[in-house]
């Protein structure tokens, strides 16, 4: 069964003067169940009018969505799902505790177990610290992260995350990256809508690529990302000759060499080592090679 | 392959959680406190008006007392309930609620629960205030009633006044009126919670229900003028207002009370049912579009 599943999902807008604006065309596409699914695409593509058709937020104007073989029209399908909106805006008067608690008991949560579960999923997102601060005094980063342990409160099997990192500076941007990781190792069922490509190549599994409300493309992140006519090496330790050596042996071998250098890192990986390295007091470092504890995100 | 999928029940649970956080929402509002204690002045200020005579202050108190009671009532159930949806949409803290397994209905009668509640309270405050200050006042025009009628020449005993203003300070039609203030103001929110499902600012929201206050008050007159009009199109017209606009003067009990009239619990009753009615299907209609809005 899938944990998500459209057949030819279509919804049409009215905008000025009653025309009708295609937000879905049709779609179809599932999400198996334990996997990471990035949905892609540039703003105004369809993203969140499919997030808001699968959360039967929206109507759909055609076509159907199921989640686990449930109907979205129902609203008891929902107890599978937790959802993070994109820029998050909770009740500002209320504290970190409190809104994981008022979540809980909409679920219909209460007393010991609740406490502890509001407990468990403040450590989770590592704000334990900051549970009885108003959201009001909150950064964006803190934000994003108590609205993934709300979206948890009631153990769904799904998470829709839309844009979980959208205006989070890039430390905040890799702790939900981790995060994500994390609940991808509890077994959750992840559908991600983002449009940095980047921390999308690092989560997910499988990717869909929305257009004008269309599906462009979809498919295995590393099939669709490997260069299979092309093979890359990085070594360390050859001097001058015996790269040249290198060279020549490609040649001997009938191949032809496209690209040498020096690797570069990315810049997301030099402003955290400079960060990290500014907090350790020691001084910010001027080789750029990548670290070895940060994930990789190797590029063809 | 569809699973055959439970039923998710109604729940009060859900009303009651969301219902109680959009009580401390308008709590934690300015305008609230700044309606409230604004009302709570008048009502105090009251007294310092009056240079009557005892019975007549006492008079004066009730129908200026009631009638910011009402006034102030219905202020915070349209201006508290016009922003209670826009701001959630704006805001989008609607978003995580409505993904979580709460049905809309529940949604927005917790909303309704919510603002209901903390009108019986801020109505429970100011009959406090209004209570508090007949006693004082019953209590001093009683010692000075007690002075003038033992002086040499009164023309009234002390008993025949005391018993003119325990009249007017111990009288339960007070009660009854303060009552049917309250649920006047619940029709207000109703009205106002009904107009925002499908208003596209808070504006047109308070206007509108204004409007709706203000044709509830003028429209059992109306209806009186217009019985000897001849004009089918005047008498329809009245009709159709009558229809959809609840006459909202039968609320009113201030003058009868003033005047010291027996008010029937019966009418007291059937004016509540009436209410009750059309705040019900305010309510109903406010769900039915609820149900269909795009959020």
């Amino acid at each position: 069964m899938h944990a998500i599943a459209t057949r030819s999902l279509t919804k049409h807008f009215r905008s000025t003067w009653r025309r009708r604006v295609v937000g879905l065309d049709h779609l179809n596409f599932a999400v198996r169940e334990n996997e990471v699914y990035g949905l892609l695409g540039p703003n105004g593509s369809g993203k969140s009018t499919t997030l808001k058709l699968i959360l039967g937020l929206y109507q759909p104007s055609e076509g159907e969505a199921d989640i686990f073989g449930m109907s979205v029209e129902r609203t008891v399908s929902r107890t599978s799902v937790g959802y993070l909106p994109e820029n998050p805006y909770f009740y500002r008067y209320l504290t970190g505790a409190e809104t994981v608690r008022f979540f809980g008991r909409l679920c219909g949560m209460r007393g010991r177990r609740l406490e502890e579960k509001v407990s468990e999923l403040l450590a989770l997102v590592g704000l334990e610290a900051h549970r009885d601060r108003r959201l009001a005094g909150y950064s964006k980063g803190m934000l994003q992260r108590i609205g993934l342990a709300q979206a948890l409160v009631h153990e769904p099997r799904l998470l829709l995350l839309d844009e979980p990192t959208a205006g989070v500076d890039p430390i905040g941007s890799i702790e939900i990256r981790d995060l994500i990781l994390k609940l991808r190792g509890m077994g959750k069922t992840i559908l991600l809508c983002s449009h940095l490509l980047d921390q999308v190549q690092d989560v997910c599994d499988r990717i869909g690529i929305l257009h004008y409300g269309k599906m462009i493309l979809e498919g295995d992140v590393k099939g669709l990302l490997a260069r299979k006519d092309q093979f890359q090496f990085t070594c360390e330790g050859l001097d001058d000759p015996a790269r040249a050596r290198v060279r020549e042996a490609i040649r001997a071998a009938g191949g032809r060499l496209i690209s040498e250098g020096n690797p570069a890192t990315t810049l997301e990986h030099l402003f955290l080592q400079s960060v990290r390295s500014a907090d350790r007091g020691k001084a910010a470092p001027s080789g750029a090679t990548r670290p070895v504890d940060l994930p990789t995100a190797e590029r063809p | 392959m569809k699973t055959s999928t439970p039923r998710l029940g109604f729940s009060f649970g859900r009303l009651w959680t969301i219902g109680r956080n959009t009580m401390t929402e308008v709590i934690r509002q300015k305008f609230f406190y700044i309606l409230l204690v604004f009302g709570l002045v008048v009502i105090a200020s009251s007294r310092f008006f009056a240079q009557f005579s005892s019975v007549e202050q006492i008079k004066f108190i009730k129908d200026f007392s009631l009638a910011a009671m009402t006034v102030f009532g219905a202020l915070i159930a349209m201006v508290g309930t016009a922003e209670l949806l826009p701001l959630e949409l704006e805001n989008r803290t609607i978003y995580p609620i409505l993904a979580k397994p709460v049905h809309r209905t529940e949604f927005l009668l917790g909303k309704f629960a919510g603002m209901a509640m903390l009108l019986l309270l801020t109505i429970l405050l100011m009959s406090l205030i209004f209570e508090g200050l007949l006693l004082s006042t019953e209590h001093q025009l009683l010692a000075s009633a007690a002075a003038s009628a033992s002086a040499p020449g009164a023309e009234v005993s002390a008993q025949e006044i005391a018993d003119q203003i325990l009249h007017q300070t111990r009288d339960p039609a007070l009660l009854k009126a303060i009552f049917l203030i309250g649920i006047k103001a619940l029709i207000v929110c109703a009205i106002s919670l009904l107009i925002s499902t499908f208003a596209t600012s808070v504006i047109f929201n308070v206007i509108s229900s204004v409007i709706i206050y203000i044709c509830g008050h003028l429209e059992a007159g109306a209806r009186q003028a217009s019985l000897g009009d001849q004009s089918p199109i005047v008498r329809g017209l009245m009709l159709v207002v009558a229809f959809f606009v609840p006459d909202l003067s039968a609320f009113n009990l201030a003058d009868a009370v003033v005047l010291g009239q027996h008010i029937p619990l019966r009418l007291v009753a059937n004016t509540a049912a009436y209410g009750i009615f059309y705040a019900a299907i305010a309510l109903a209609l406010a769900i039915l579009i609820f149900q269909e809005k795009e959020i």
